[in-house]
């Protein structure tokens, strides 16, 4: 009886122990997962974008959820600030999520939740720690073929790059020995074409990796497999506009260079598995660092000459005056008869009163923000557009900003986030929340791709002919072949021929510094002078169109915004055609 | 024509000071028009005007109820007194009626505080206008004392509240009860208690006021 109660006993632990185990099992297997990928091996650098992946697994039945992630900036010492991006995409089942966000203070946890944004519900959560990959300045990235020359490069495949071309904000030059897919080539151009620095590794891999965008970014033409006197493969072609920056051992050249857009392209003539880590660290040496075109400082110059919209000092003056005579006639009348002295001042200062409501009226004196917007579309094979925003606050009320959808704005954080003004920051799928103290200014940009709108085509030396597909009605415009400047009085939308006078052109030098003058729009002359110091505008046929537009806008709280759209548009220089 | 009118030269020249430089203060108040970068950093203080407001309109007040203390007779009657009082406050407030519309544009979210100032600087005024009369009354010959003794009584009223609620945030509540706290948070934005307690001391004051000065009455008619 005693062993058929111990054996029972035994059985009914097994059966528990199994039971927990199951139990165990299935609440594991019901618990939402988040594994994330941040950076180019993780590494990532403050104050730029970068990628980010994350598999969400074991994703339950329910609502659309979202990705939220949480930066916090600074310490105690600097300040703090919290920093909030909701992401656009709906999460509804199990996969990888790929965005870019901008980076802000990788010394500080970053926090990735996942969350019904109707309820506020956090599903899942996870912190990653990157104070161990972070890099303070942007890094080499190398395809996964080529040896780790750099110890803060980023060794990646290829196959896993990213579409976003702003996901390589924080990557210094992108290594290339591998064939691309279409949609990364065309995140690559547009990179390029906004400032990055792009290392082609071919000599054999060549034909492997060749395509139309390839053939387009490379420094020569008509590009061939030639052999050297010992047997090395390399790839030769005639230069298009670029200079040889370095020569083999065997005398053919190996590094050759040349600017496309406001980046440039490299092109290694020979395979990657044939080059020496030593050669590779020469090679790097030679190769130009990226540097993204930014049109912060410009438009935080504009925003600065900006003049206010003020009361008139003047009109309260005039008041003073007025009443002090009201009172004295009062005072003369009243003495004699006080009923008709009363009379009077009431009449005065009803008169005097109504019209203060109309000279003060709030609804046209009353801007909260001042907000000025510049949109820069860059176009080539490819188009990009860049915006950067500079807001002024008089009020202390929070705001929204609006912007793209799938897209975070970077925001300028200053070092010291001390006092009482609050660098908080909220974004969500289209518009941004900031706080700010009355008086303060913020400056932030966003990048974007844009689809090709422009169609411009040299008829003669002086006739053009421009598609705008835009939808806006250009205020100027400039045509540059070769250096010389011709004045186009407006581009107006849809497809129009102008013709411009050859002899009245003017060197861009001069036209340069004729922008100091009154013929030119003071945000025109600034944007120009900062796209001279990116783009080759001496060489090759170039459009430069703008378009400046200023309005009150009378949302939460009202905003006197000014759209600055500038678009520059390269050319072929060989068939003037664009 | 008595010297205590609204029409006297001696309130001409109050009137006068108190319009002009109520205006220097709404002057002093609007944002220049300059542009975004030459703001100097304290470039313009949009509250200064209801600040002054509040000060001037309380000054005023002392200096009202003196000159109608000085040119009243002991048996005047309570509520003729109250009007005397209430049409020195009418016409003073009658003149900076455009100021005040003026002054909406500086404060657009807190048009409604700019309407509750006016009704607190009313009761201010004429609580002080009866202090300032009570005063005057009981001094008698003694002019210079009386003249230093309410209007350091003003002083102290707007700066001792402020004094302490700015001390300790626990006290903060207390703010309300100055002049110059009870403007600030109209500005800010009051809470109900901020407001209870802005208007308490005025309304509680002018209450017992009113009772003493019948009683006042009583003994002279007694006499």
């Amino acid at each position: 009886m005693k062993g058929h109660l111990s054996s029972l006993r035994t059985q009914f632990c097994s059966v528990a122990c199994l039971a927990g185990l199951l139990l165990g099992s299935a609440s594991v297997s019901a618990q939402i997962e988040l594994s994330v990928q941040l950076g180019f091996e993780n590494r990532v650098t403050p104050g730029h974008y970068a990628p980010i992946q994350v598999e969400v697994r074991n994703v339950r039945d329910f609502d659309a959820a979202r990705l939220r992630i949480i930066q916090l900036v600074g310490n105690e010492w600097r300040g703090e600030a919290t920093i909030q991006q909701e992401l656009g995409q709906a999460i509804q089942s199990d996969g990888v999520y790929k965005a870019v966000i901008p980076i802000y203070d990788p010394v500080n946890p970053i926090v990735i939740e996942l969350l019904l944004p109707s309820t506020g519900t956090v599903l899942a959560s996870t912190e990653i720690d990157l104070r161990r990959t972070m890099r303070p300045t942007p890094y080499p990235v190398l395809d996964k073929k080529i040896s780790r020359f750099d110890d803060r490069a980023a060794v990646i495949d290829l196959a896993s790059l990213p579409t976003q071309w702003w996901a390589f904000d924080s990557a210094q030059s992108l290594w290339v020995a591998s064939p691309l897919l279409s949609k990364s080539w065309t995140a690559v151009s547009q990179w390029i074409l906004a400032g990055g620095s792009l290392v082609i590794l071919t000599g054999t891999d060549f034909y492997r990796m060749d395509s139309p965008i390839l053939r387009d970014l490379l420094p020569i033409l008509n590009p061939v497999l030639a052999h050297s006197d010992l047997g090395t493969a390399y790839l030769s072609g005639s230069l298009k506009d670029a200079t040889i920056s370095m020569f083999s051992d065997e005398g053919f050249p190996l590094l050759i260079q040349a600017s496309y857009g406001a980046g440039h392209v490299s092109l290694v003539t020979i395979q990657a598995q044939s080059l020496a880590v030593e050669t590779l660290d020469n090679i790097a040496e030679q190769v130009a660092s990226s540097r993204l075109i930014s049109l912060r400082d410009p438009t935080g110059y504009i925003l600065g000459e900006q003049k206010l919209v003020a009361l008139n000092p003047l009109y309260i003056l005039a008041m003073i005056a007025i009443l002090a005579l009201g009172i004295c006639a009062c005072a003369l009348i009243g003495k004699r008869n006080a009923r008709l002295g009363w009379i009077i001042l009431v009449i005065g200062v009803s008169g005097l009163t109504v019209s203060s409501g109309f000279v003060s009226n709030p609804a046209t004196h009353d801007i909260a923000l001042y907000a000025i917007n510049t949109t820069l579309l860059l176009e080539r094979d490819v188009g990009i557009s860049i915006v950067s925003s500079s807001l002024y606050s008089q009020t202390n009320e929070s705001f929204s900003q609006p912007h793209g959808e799938g897209v975070v704005p970077v925001l300028f954080l200053p070092r010291a986030l001390t006092g009482a003004d609050s660098h908080d920051l909220s974004t969500f799928p289209e518009r941004t929340e900031i706080r700010m103290l009355s008086g303060k200014m913020r400056h932030w940009h966003v990048y974007g791709s844009a689809s090709l709108a422009f169609d411009v085509r040299l008829l003669s030396d002086s006739m053009i002919r421009i598609a705008n597909h835009y939808g806006l009605n250009f205020d100027g415009g400039w045509v540059l072949i070769d250096g010389m400047v011709h004045s186009l009085s407006r581009i107006d939308r849809g497809v129009h021929e102008y013709s411009f006078l050859p002899e009245s052109a003017v060197h861009l030098a001069t036209f340069a510094s004729s922008t100091d003058a009154d013929d030119l729009p003071m945000p025109a002359t600034v944007l120009i002078r900062v796209l001279r110091q990116s783009f080759p505008f001496e060489k090759g046929v170039w459009l430069i169109a703008f378009h400046d537009e200023e309005q009150i806008l009378f949302a939460e709280l009202a905003q006197k915004v000014r759209d600055i759209t500038l678009v520059a548009v390269q050319g072929d220089e060989t068939s003037h055609e664009i | 024509m008595r010297s205590d009118s609204v029409f006297s030269t001696s309130s001409l020249q109050v009137y006068l000071s108190m319009t002009v430089l109520c205006g220097i203060a709404l002057a002093l108040s609007i944002q220049p028009s300059s542009r975004i970068a030459a703001l100097p950093f304290f470039s313009h203080w949009p509250s200064l005007f209801h600040l002054a407001f509040v000060l001037l309109f309380g000054m005023f007040a002392v200096n009202r109820g003196a000159v109608i203390a000085a040119n009243t007779s002991a048996r005047i009657l309570r509520l003729k007194l109250v009007f005397r009082f209430l049409e020195h406050i009418a016409y003073g407030l009658l003149l900076l009626l455009p100021y005040l519309v003026f002054s909406r544009a500086l404060l657009p979210a807190r048009i409604a505080g700019v309407f509750v100032l006016s009704l607190y600087v009313v009761v201010l005024a004429f609580f002080f206008c009866l202090v300032s009369f009570r005063l005057e009354i009981r001094s008698g010959r003694r002019r210079p004392g009386a003249f230093l003794l309410r209007y350091s009584l003003y002083a102290t009223f707007c700066l001792v509240p402020f004094g302490i609620g700015m001390s300790h945030p626990s006290l903060s509540c207390i703010l309300s009860a100055s002049p110059i706290g009870f403007a600030t948070r109209i500005i800010e934005g009051a809470s109900a208690i901020e407001l209870f307690m802005g208007f308490l001391i005025p309304s509680i004051g002018i209450l017992w006021l009113l009772t003493r000065l019948r009683r006042i009455d009583g003994r002279h008619h007694a006499v």
